[in-house]
């Protein structure tokens, strides 16, 4: 669970909310691509009698930059205690995510029983499952059920 | 084992065959042969699809394993289909101006030359409908209209419709503004609920239009719809445009002649099927049926008249 | 009166009894596991029904639709984990009672409750699907655009802590539902030149990724640092908590007002069971009492979105009875099965298929009944999905992830549109970005442009004709008001739906 304890010593002058800073730097820039690269790669306006199709995603782009904007400057002036991002370590849930595009990768390059077993196996193994039996067990049950899906088309 | 299989073939046999396929050199069909239809299930091309499987199965004496692939109006089927090998056992089945219309149109990766074209099953009724309350007979009707009132607005499906109803504007020199719809349900709904001055349907319509709750303006096919022979073509309104958009089933080129010879054969075959007359009838499709030779001319030269429509624009 | 009883006759076969209870049957497992959505489950299970007669084939739909939105519910109680997009709003009490060891409880709310609001939205159903054909006619682009912008104030009420963050998230989802061919030009918008993307950014996808795939991804890490510190994984503790009397009585006033939500929710076109749920919630909590502790494992919320979501079908076949225009997706895809038998949902269909109408009728009532014994009788087997060890299911949801999203498309850039979907979603709620706001914006979001483009060119480009559209007005004063309260109230820090 990523709650974000708000805990943290309640300082006389609450420091500068960096966090919220470099959230808004990303979001500001990302906004700003959108609006001024990406936008008008990507649509081709017509002489259309509605909306031109860039329309929409401009506006949606610009709102999340000012949103952003607003949301850092009223962190700026109402300074909170800084809420600790102790959360737990991303690390888990990358090891999870590669698991799953490893075993994605595996499905797409070997087939489904073999990638399906892998991504199960690897999936345990960033759980710390080391107990060789539950993973080969896991791994083979998720292979048969594949087998089933794959040749009873469900 | 590229796809996970799903389709109407009993499992046990699918299962049976799959596993007892033989690695020797034997005669087409030795395996079952997958149709992919380039749609959800359930509509038009998907339960025309399914019947004619059913119908092929008993003509290739192989089972037929139907999967859907919906996306970019069949494109996403057609777009793998050039990658697959051509053998004959995968067949796509979609709309045949996935073919003629699309690639000119917008930029895909793939063209009316990269496929051969085995069969094609039934006309969608395409036509243009009104509320009666307008009082309307023809689509001329409307157009005298829209001259008076200084504009129409149409309840819009496809880019197919925008272009031919774009080209008969500019030939009378008149306001038609297309709506965009999700599709034929929304656009009937629009035009029973009098939001749109009148409507184009591939086919939605027909059961409103049969209670008499719609009238039709126009057929946009080179035959008037059947079952309402009243309302005349778009050329015989003296247009030179028109919209023939049948089910199509193709595979990639480069398909051994005979491999070709015995699906085509096996298509002719189904086309006899009843049940599948059945339900080309039930979805007032006609019964169209052309294999071989003749779609593959009648698919080019479609491709030419959008070609030359879409750039008169 | 024939038909009526022909109708009734023809439900009562055994082979349409036995279809139904199959469909509930399929229905509960689709609906209880996670990455399996009911409109994929619904899809495959079409051509499935094609040798059946058309009253069991529909029946047996049916049965699919009610039970899986029923079962959506077990997971979002025991897991976090919504079984089904609409189900998502019942984690926001559902888990809460579960954690506080009233699991049992709380699935039978989730079951009576998705009974109730079934069988209430069925009579409905039965009695309104003509007369009401008329009204949903009347709806055209300005007042589809107005019922758009009512449903996109509901961001505002789900936004949490911030709700600078939360109309952040709504409106990214918004953008990010904009992506593929235009509505209007059908130019290619943010493809990047791939044909996949051309008809958007694949819902089920979304929705697996952004909840299922990131429910993973957070259910790890909580086992891993449980592990580390020394916590043993104790599973949810049932203190074989019953529903009792008062609870009833409590929660039934809560029950109907939400399956009201549910019925106009399937009535409006687009807006869905998922909105419906949401909906539902967001009008229980408004109108809480002294005493209601939403989003804390609040009995009401369960009640609330369960018996919403379950309204959801039965109306959303009301237009489509009518006119023929589905009123949810799981309708929509209803209308393939009908028009496999060559039934053409329409104006017509109450005059050429009385007898099949009736039956279908019937055969609904059943499957409710029939929801209600299989999910009471499955109701701990289900539950025991709780006390599995997270060590089992976090490898093998991924598994169903996977597997559930490729089936709904047959190709594996759904899947990859999944992972990036999920990893995004993780990065959001990591920096409380609201997953929800997220996913009634990109739900929401192309149909209001749609409609916004429809009404300016159905008025001329003179969106003042709005004057002359009293239910649009309506919608718009409503939406008004929705902002101004939501805005202005004190917002109770509203649990993020996945955390």
């Amino acid at each position: 669970m990523n709650t974000v304890p708000e805990s943290g010593g309640r300082d006389q002058r609450p420091p500068f909310p960096l966090r919220d800073g470099i959230e808004f730097v990303i979001l500001a820039a990302l906004s700003l691509i959108t609006i001024f690269v990406i936008i008008p790669a990507e649509t081709t306006s017509g002489d259309e009698l509605g909306l031109s199709p860039g329309l929409v995603p401009t506006v949606c782009a610009a709102a999340i930059g000012i949103l952003a904007c607003a949301h850092f400057l009223q962190k700026l002036i109402k300074r909170t205690p800084v809420e600790q991002s102790s959360g737990p370590s991303p690390l888990t849930a990358i090891c999870l995510i590669g698991s799953t595009i490893i075993g994605i990768l595996m499905i797409r390059y070997i087939n489904w029983e073999v990638g399906g077993a892998i991504l199960v196996i690897l999936v345990s193994l960033s759980l710390h499952e080391r107990r060789l039996l539950r993973l080969a067990g896991g791994a083979a049950f998720v292979a048969l059920f594949l087998y089933i899906v794959n040749h009873l088309g469900i | 084992m590229k796809y996970l299989r799903t389709g109407v073939i009993s499992a046990a046999i699918a299962l049976g065959l799959v596993s007892f396929s033989t690695t020797a050199k034997a005669e087409f069909p030795d395996k079952p042969v997958t149709v992919v239809v380039g749609f959800g299930a359930g509509g038009g091309v998907d339960t025309i699809s399914r019947a004619a499987s059913s119908a092929l199965t008993k003509s290739l004496g192989q089972p037929i394993v139907v999967q859907n692939r919906p996306g970019a109006g069949g494109g996403l089927a057609v777009t793998a289909l050039k990658s697959e090998a051509a053998d004959g056992y995968t067949i796509v089945a979609t709309t045949s101006t996935t073919l003629t219309f699309d690639p000119h149109a917008k930029d895909i990766g793939f063209g009316i030359d990269d496929f051969e074209y085995i069969a094609a099953f039934g006309v969608f009724p395409e036509a243009l409908v009104a509320l009666p309350s307008r009082g309307w007979k023809t689509f001329a009707d409307a157009i005298a209209e829209a001259r008076k009132s200084g504009g129409l607005t149409y309840a819009s499906t496809t880019s197919i419709d925008r272009v031919v109803l774009a080209a008969i504007a500019k030939k009378e020199g008149v306001k038609i503004s297309p709506v965009p719809t999700k599709g034929g349900a929304e656009a009937v709904a629009q035009t029973l609920g009098g939001h749109v001055d009148f409507a184009y349907s591939s086919g939605t319509y027909y059961a409103q239009a049969k209670a008499g709750k719609l009238s039709v303006l126009a057929a946009l096919g080179d035959k008037r719809v059947v079952g309402f022979e009243d309302a005349p073509t778009l050329r015989e309104l003296g247009y030179d445009a028109s919209s023939v958009n049948m089910i199509l089933f193709l595979t990639p080129k480069g398909l051994p002649a005979a491999v070709k010879a015995k699906l085509v054969a096996a298509f002719k075959a189904a086309a006899t099927d009843k049940t599948l007359l059945d339900v080309l009838a039930k979805r007032n499709m006609g019964n169209v049926v052309l294999v071989g030779s003749d779609i593959e001319s009648a698919v080019h030269e479609q491709s030419k008249q959008f070609k030359a429509a879409l750039s008169s624009n | 009166m024939e038909d009526i009883l022909l109708g009734f006759t023809d439900a009562f076969t055994p082979t349409a009894i036995f279809a139904v209870f199959c469909g509930i049957l399929l229905g509960y497992i689709v609906g209880v596991l996670p990455g399996l959505s009911r409109p994929a489950a619904l899809a495959i299970a079409v051509p499935i029904t094609y040798s059946l007669s058309p009253i069991s084939a529909i029946a047996f739909l049916i049965g699919v639709t009610k039970a899986s939105a029923a079962g959506g519910a077990t997971g979002a109680i025991m897991l976090n984990t919504p079984g089904e997009p609409s189900s998502a709003a019942t984690c926001f009490d559902g888990y809460p009672m579960a954690q506080a060891g009233q699991a049992t409880k709380a699935l039978k709310t989730a079951l009576y409750s998705s009974v109730f609001g079934d069988i209430i939205s069925t009579l409905v159903l039965i009695a309104l699907a003509k007369p009401l054909a008329t009204f949903a006619l009347k709806m055209g682009p300005l007042e589809m655009t107005s019922v758009m912008i009512f449903a996109l104030t509901f961001i505002a009420a789900l936004s949490g802590k911030s709700m600078a963050k939360g109309l952040i998230a709504g409106i990214f989802g918004i953008f990010l539902a904009t992506v593929g061919l235009d509505p209007e030009s059908a130019t290619p918008r943010m493809t990047f030149g791939l044909i996949e993307l051309f008809d958007g950014v694949p819902l089920i996808a979304s929705t697996v990724g952004m909840l299922a795939f990131t429910e993973m991804l957070v259910q790890g890490e909580q086992y891993l640092s449980d592990k580390k510190a020394g916590i043993m994984n104790t599973p949810l503790e049932d203190k074989k908590s019953d529903l009792t009397w008062s609870d009833i009585k409590r929660i039934t006033p809560t029950a109907i007002r939400s399956t009201f939500v549910g019925i106009a929710a399937g009535i409006i076109p687009g807006l869905g069971p998922t909105i419906g749920a949401f909906l539902a919630y967001a009008v229980a909590k408004k109108t809480a009492k002294p005493g209601d502790k939403y989003g804390e494992g609040e009995i009401k919320g369960v009640a609330a979105t369960e018996s919403a979501d379950n309204a959801v079908l039965p109306a959303s076949l009301i237009p489509l009875f009518a006119i023929g225009l589905p009123g949810s997706v799981s309708a929509a895809i209803l209308v393939s099965a009908f028009m496999m038998h060559g039934v053409i949902p329409g104006p017509l269909i109450f005059d050429q298929y009385p007898r099949l109408i009736y039956g279908i009728y019937v055969s609904m009532i059943i499957a409710s009944l029939c929801m209600l014994v299989v999910g009471r009788f499955g109701l701990h087997f289900f539950a025991k999905i709780g006390s599995i060890p997270v060590i089992l299911i976090v490898p093998n949801v991924i598994v169903l992830c996977v597997v559930g999203v490729y089936l709904e498309s047959h190709s594996l850039f759904s899947v990859y549109a999944m992972i990036g979907l999920g990893v995004l979603g993780y990065i959001m709620q990591r920096f409380g970005y609201s997953v929800v706001t997220f996913l009634i914006g990109f739900v929401v979001g192309p149909l209001f442009e749609l409609s916004l483009r429809q009404s300016i060119i159905v008025s001329n480009r003179h969106l003042d004709e709005v004057i002359d559209h009293p239910i649009a007005i309506v919608f718009l004063m409503l939406s008004l008001g929705a902002a101004y309260v939501f805005m202005r109230r004190e917002r109770a820090p509203l649990e993020d739906v996945m955390k």
